[in-house]
């Protein structure tokens, strides 16, 4: 029952997450958990904005990119969303 | 080609006197071929460790590359899908680690060399157009401490961009003056985090992410203020089950106002069966609040789920088959995967995988690996990648992998 009603609740939440408006300018982050940093989104970036951070990870600064989606295709990880 | 061998040899050396250190080193030979162009090339990882005491270690790493440039090209042919933006670099890493019970600080000095002959044109927002990188300096310092249920995280990174400056002039690019080969622009990176231990599956924590753009504009400062709650929870040696909400106030003008409060909510959930399947279950949603409409909007959605069937074969242990899905519909990563790694004979192995996405593109790649020990083997691989309605391309790679 416990785990039916917390079930319950995450199913909730991602309905009302996904049925809102998408923001006009999307924002692409990086999973750190699935990052391998291998610098592969670093070498494709056309806008000098993505960096090694303090976990060793790829990090994207917000203020520079623009948002064009080349990482995306590269990252062999599949890390950025 | 006087630079590459001055490299080469640098590394030889390194790698000599390094001897009775950790060395991990990675050698591949690649050839890229689409639309009927083919370009040898090759990447040379190489990383030495070395304690210096119990709680000191040193750390250096290098990452050489190196492609041939074709320069005849088709007309529709898009270099923004090969791997890189530049045909010649450097990346090098000095870093020093020190580390108690209760403390952690790393310094690291890293620094990034692109030849640019060998290097495209690239936009940086903060500059301009037309500019081609000839070095990035970062310098890094990171310190954590833990005091009883409080921990505290302090990163700082300062970073600077060596790069030529190119005019347009009837559609010719050209350096306007000697100043223009060897301008800098700055910025510097800070965050913080002070955490609190509620009890051993709860955490509460704060944290500031401030960036000074240290140029004369000062136009992309941002700052970043927020905190959450986490939690994690080992429910058993087959399962555990870990949350974390975030909310953060973003303040910059090159950020949309849409975007000022943010909150991010990261669950995950993983399981291991005796039999020898595991996998996990990830959803991360990113949403924001926008004061003027006051409305709710998604900002990214990203659902991970992913099963692997590891299976005995041989001594190593490393036969498996990997299945999963991503579903990201906001910024086209919905896709799914299938990895199949499995023992041949006599410690050679081969791995197939397979990415099939919606938007964006789909791959297959085949690689044999003939290992000497587990930590010394040889590889040759073939990655096959078709971008839709762009181009197809082809990497052949030759390889070594040896840690002594």
């Amino acid at each position: 029952m416990k785990k039916f009603g917390l079930v319950s609740v995450i199913i909730i939440l991602l309905i009302l997450f996904i049925s809102c408006d998408k923001v006009s300018d999307p924002e692409y982050h990086i999973d750190k958990s699935a990052c391998s940093s291998c610098g592969a989104c670093i070498g494709i970036c056309p806008q000098d904005a993505i960096e090694i951070g303090k976990d060793g990870k790829a990090v994207i600064d917000q203020t520079k990119c623009n948002r064009c989606g080349k990482c995306i295709a590269v990252c062999p990880e599949n890390a950025i969303y | 080609m006087k630079k590459l061998l001055i490299l080469l040899s640098l590394l030889l050396m390194v790698n000599l006197i390094s001897a009775g250190i950790t060395n991990w080193s990675d050698l591949a030979f690649q050839n890229f071929s689409s639309k009927n162009n083919s370009n040898f090339g090759f990447n040379w990882k190489h990383e030495i460790e070395t304690d210096l005491n119990s709680n000191l270690i040193l750390n250096f790493k290098n990452e050489l590359f190196y492609s041939q440039k074709n320069d005849e090209f088709p007309a529709d042919y898009s270099h923004n899908n090969e791997m890189k933006n530049s045909y010649f670099t450097n990346y090098s890493t000095l870093k020093m680690l020190y580390s108690t019970d209760l403390q952690y600080l790393k310094l690291q000095y890293s620094n990034r060399w692109f030849n640019a002959d060998d290097t495209r044109f690239l936009i940086n927002p903060g500059i301009g157009d037309h500019i081609k990188k000839n070095m990035i300096h970062n310098f890094d310092l990171q310190y954590k401490a833990n005091m009883n249920k409080f921990s505290f995280s302090y990163f700082g990174k300062y970073r600077n961009l060596n790069y030529e400056q190119l005019d347009l002039e009837n559609e010719i690019l050209r350096t306007a003056s000697q100043d223009d080969q060897n301008k800098n622009e700055y910025d510097l990176y800070n965050s913080a985090d002070i955490s609190y231990n509620v009890n051993q599956n709860l955490k509460l924590f704060t944290e500031l992410y401030y960036k000074n753009d240290l140029n004369a504009a000062g136009l992309y400062d941002q700052i970043n203020l927020g905190g959450g709650v986490e939690y994690d929870n080992i429910i058993n040696l087959f399962s555990s089950i870990s949350a974390r909400v975030r909310y953060y106030n973003n303040i910059s003008d090159k950020i949309n106002n849409e975007q000022d409060h943010n909150v991010v909510t990261q669950l995950r959930y993983t399981r291991r069966f005796q039999s020898g399947i595991s996998g996990f279950v990830s959803y991360v949603n990113r949403s924001c609040y926008d004061n003027e409409t006051a409305q709710v909007y998604r900002v990214s959605n990203m659902l991970k789920v992913q099963a692997k069937y590891s299976y005995a074969m041989d001594h190593l242990n490393s036969s498996y088959l990997l299945l999963g899905f991503k579903f990201n519909p906001e910024n086209d990563g919905t896709l799914g995967f299938i990895e199949h790694n499995q023992y041949i004979f006599k410690d050679i192995y081969s791995t197939a995988d397979i990415k099939y996405s919606l938007d964006l593109f789909t791959s297959y790649s085949l690689k044999c690996e003939y290992f000497i020990n587990s930590l010394q083997s040889f590889w040759v691989k073939n990655e096959y990648t078709h971008f839709y309605d762009i181009q197809k391309q082809n990497l052949i790679f030759f390889g070594s992998t040896l840690i002594f």
